[in-house]
C-alpha cells in the first residue's frame, strides 16, 4: 500500500503541469558495520560483521508561494518505508507574516536538523539521547519492570530518533530570535508515527533560538504531556494517564567558524510515574558535544560525547539511579571522493555504568550518495 | 650592452608587449587594428536565448533547504528560502571564449584586480566565470549567513571554510581547466570557473551582446558556454581589418 502511494505521487509529480516546483531529493547510505560480540541491545547481528542500507526520498511541491507540501520518506534495511514528514507548510499568509505547518511535522525541540540524515550527519549514530532505550516502557509499569529492564533496550528513548509526530507547529522570527510552537499527538519520547493517540492529552512544545551573530545559535525549548498509553489492563479509569505529563527542558548551541563546527545539546527530563506503590518521579539527564573540524578539502575529523545520566528513585527495597548511566564516545574521519559521495569511518566506544554489558563497541564503515 | 642593442631592445618591446597583450588592455571601437606586424581584430556577436528553462524550477528548490527552520536558525536551515532567489541574468550564466592552441602557447600578464565571485541571495554571481591561468578570484560573502565555498576539481582543490558578510577569502588557479565551485551548507549553489590558459573571452552585456577584442589573425573555434556546459563551437577565421560576427541562438 505504501509503495502505491509512492508510486502515485511519483506519477503525479511527473504527469502534473500543475506542480509548478517540484524539488526531489534522496540520500542512499550502504555500510558495513562490525559491534562487540555481546547480547547488550546495542550489539548488531551479535556482533557478527554485516552489511545494512538506508534510503530518504524527499519530495517537495511548491503550490503557490505561500503553500508548500513536503514529505521524507525513509527505508532502511529492515525494509520498513517509513513516512517519517508528510506536512503542509503555509508561509507568510497573514500581515503578520505567521508560519504554520501541520501534519506529521518535525518536532521543534533542539537543534539534529538535517544531521539526521547520512550525508549531514559526520559520524554514523545519533546522540544517546536520541537512540537508546531507557527502562521505562510508555505504559503503566511497576517498580519490578522497571528494574528489571535496567540496560535491557526495552523502554522509551528520551528523544524518540527522528522526532517526527503528528500536529502543528506556528513558527516565525523575530529580528535574530527565532520562534516555535508545536501541539503533538505524542510526546517527544513516545512520538505517534501511525496516527494513532494512546491517551488523550497532547503534547506542547515552545522553542526560542537566538541567533547573535552569524555562526552561533543558541536555543531552547520546553515541552509537556502525557505520555502513557491508556492502560487495557487494568480498566480504563484506575489511573488517569493524563493527568501524567512528561516535561523536558532542553538547551542547543550551534557555532561554527572557518573549518569548525561544534554542536551541543542538554535535555533534561522527568517522567511522573504512577506505581502500584506509588508515584515517582524518574527524571534523566541527556547532553552531548559535537565536533567536526575539516583537516583539508575533501577530509574531516569528528567527534561526539554524549551520555545519559539517570536520576535516583526508590525501587523496590533500594534508593539509586533508576537505570544504568551510558556514556559513549564516537569519533571517526569522513572523506569526499567526490562532492555528494562520503565514506565515512567510524568507531564507537559506549559505556553501561551497570549491568551485564558494561563495554559495547562498534566500528562501521559507511558510504553515502545524496542526490 | 651597446647604444644598438639598447635601440633595437627598444623597437622590439612594445612589439612584444603587443603581441601578447591582453585583450582586456584594446579599448572599445578599436575593432579592427593593425600594427607592428601582427594585425588584431575583433570577435563580436550577441546571445538569443530561446529556450524556457525548464530545468530552472527543478534546480532552484532544494527539498531539504528550509526543512527545519522551525528549529531555529542553523546555517542548513536558516530562513533561506528559495522563493526569495531572483532568477540569474543572462549575463551571469552565459561566456564565450576561444579555443586555440597557438593562444595557450603564449603566456599573458594576469589581471591587477581580482575578479570575484560573490555569495549573495544564496547564489553565486556569476555562475560562470571565466578566468586566464595565474589569476586570483575572490569570493566575498554578501549574504548575511555563512556559507561555505569549496571545490574538488582536479584543476583546484580548495575549501574557505566559513566566513561571515562581507569578508571574504581568495584562491589562485594555476592550472587551466574547469573548476565547479558549490556550497557546502546550501546544495543547490554552483558556479563554474573556466580557467584559461589565454585572456580571449568575454562576458555578457545585459542584451546579451559580447565582443573579443585585439583578437590575432587566425583561424579559431569560438566556444560558447551556457549555465554548466558548453552548447556550440564554431570555427572562424579572423581578418585584419574585418570584425568576425558569430551569433549563438540557444
Amino acid at each position: 500500500m505504501k509503495i502505491a502511494v509512492v508510486v502515485a505521487f511519483a506519477l503525479w509529480i511527473a504527469a502534473s503541469p500543475a506542480a509548478a516546483q517540484v524539488g526531489i531529493g534522496g540520500q542512499t547510505a550502504v555500510h558495513f558495520l562490525k559491534s562487540a560480540p555481546t547480547s547488550s541491545p546495542l550489539s548488531v547481528n551479535n556482533g557478527r560483521p554485516s552489511f545494512g542500507w538506508q534510503l530518504y526520498f524527499f519530495l517537495d511541491g511548491r503550490v503557490t508561494e505561500h503553500v508548500t507540501a513536503m514529505s521524507n520518506i525513509s527505508v532502511t534495511d529492515n525494509e520498513y518505508l517509513n513516512f517519517d514528514l508528510v506536512a503542509i507548510r503555509l508561509t507568510n499568509l497573514t500581515p503578520l507574516g505567521l508560519n504554520v505547518e501541520a501534519g506529521k511535522v518535525d518536532v521543534p525541540f533542539g537543534n539534529l536538523g538535517e544531521r539526521r540524515f547520512p550525508r549531514r550527519n559526520p559520524l554514523f549514530g545519533l546522540p544517546l539521547m536520541y537512540e537508546y532505550r531507557t527502562a521505562l516502557p510508555d505504559h503503566l509499569t511497576t517498580e519490578a519492570e522497571v528494574l528489571a529492564n535496567q540496560g535491557q533496550g526495552r523502554g522509551m528513548r528520551l528523544l524518540d530518533l527522528g522526532l517526527y509526530d503528528l500536529g502543528g507547529v506556528l513558527f516565525g522570527s523575530w529580528g535574530i530570535v527565532d520562534y516555535a510552537v508545536a501541539v503533538t499527538n505524542g510526546t517527544i519520547s513516545t512520538t505517534s508515527y501511525s496516527g494513532e493517540v494512546s491517551n488523550s492529552d497532547v503534547a506542547k512544545v515552545i522553542r526560542l533560538a537566538v541567533t547573535p551573530m552569524t555562526g552561533l545559535t543558541i536555543g531552547a525549548a520546553y515541552t509537556w504531556g502525557a505520555y502513557l498509553e491508556e492502560p487495557t489492563s487494568p480498566p480504563p479509569g484506575t489511573v488517569n494517564v493524563n493527568s501524567y505529563k512528561q516535561k523536558a527542558v532542553e538547551i542547543d548551541v550551534e557555532f561554527s567558524r572557518g573549518h569548525a563546527v561544534l554542536y551541543g545539546q542538554a535535555v533534561y527530563n522527568i517522567w511522573p510515574v504512577p506505581f502500584d506503590t506509588g508515584n515517582e518521579n524518574l527524571n534523566v539527564l541527556g547532553y552531548y558535544l559535537e565536533g567536526k573540524f575539516t583537516v583539508i578539502p575533501r577530509l574531516y575529523l569528528a567527534l561526539r560525547f554524549s551520555g545519559l545520566q539517570f536520576g535516583h528513585a526508590t525501587l523496590g527495597n533500594s534508593t539509586g539511579p533508576w537505570d544504568y548511566d551510558v556514556t559513549e564516545w564516537e569519533g571517526g574521519a569522513g572523506y569526499f571522493a567526490e562532492r555528494d559521495v562520503l565514506i565515512k569511518l567510524v568507531r564507537r566506544e559506549t559505556r553501561i555504568h551497570g549491568g551485564s554489558w558494561p563495554k559495547d563497541n562498534l566500528t562501521v564503515l559507511q558510504l553515502t550518495v545524496a542526490y | 650592452m651597446t647604444k644598438t642593442t639598447w635601440k633595437i631592445a627598444g623597437w622590439l618591446l612594445p612589439a612584444i608587449v603587443l603581441v601578447g597583450s591582453p585583450p582586456a588592455s584594446a579599448q572599445p571601437g578599436q575593432s579592427a587594428t593593425q600594427g607592428k606586424g601582427v594585425a588584431f581584430s575583433e570577435i563580436r556577436g550577441k546571445i538569443t536565448i530561446t529556450r524556457k528553462e525548464e530545468s530552472h524550477d527543478m534546480h532552484m528548490m532544494d527539498p531539504l533547504l528550509g526543512r527545519y527552520s522551525t528549529q531555529g536558525r542553523s546555517e542548513g536551515t536558516a530562513s533561506a528560502s528559495p522563493t526569495a532567489m531572483p532568477p540569474p541574468r543572462l549575463s551571469d550564466k552565459a561566456v564565450v571564449y576561444l579555443e586555440s592552441d597557438e593562444l595557450n602557447q603564449r603566456s599573458y600578464p594576469v589581471p591587477d584586480k581580482n575578479p570575484a565571485l560573490d555569495q549573495e541571495n544564496l547564489q553565486f554571481h556569476p555562475q560562470v566565470l571565466p578566468i586566464l591561468v595565474g589569476t586570483t578570484v575572490d569570493f566575498p560573502n554578501r549574504d548575511n549567513l555563512f556559507h561555505n565555498v569549496f571545490s574538488y576539481s582536479q584543476a583546484k582543490e580548495f575549501d574557505l571554510g566559513r566566513y561571515p558578510r562581507n569578508d571574504s577569502r581568495s584562491v589562485t588557479f594555476d592550472k587551466p581547466g574547469l573548476v565547479r565551485v558549490y556550497c557546502d551548507i546550501h546544495s543547490h549553489m554552483n558556479a563554474t570557473i573556466i580557467v584559461l590558459s589565454h585572456p580571449y573571452f568575454a562576458t555578457l552585456n545585459d542584451d546579451g551582446t559580447y565582443a573579443i577584442p585585439r583578437v590575432p589573425e587566425g583561424k579559431y573555434r569560438v566556444v560558447f558556454w551556457y549555465d554548466r556546459d558548453v552548447l556550440e563551437r564554431r570555427t572562424v577565421e579572423v581578418r585584419a581589418g574585418e570584425s568576425t560576427v558569430v551569433d549563438f541562438t540557444y
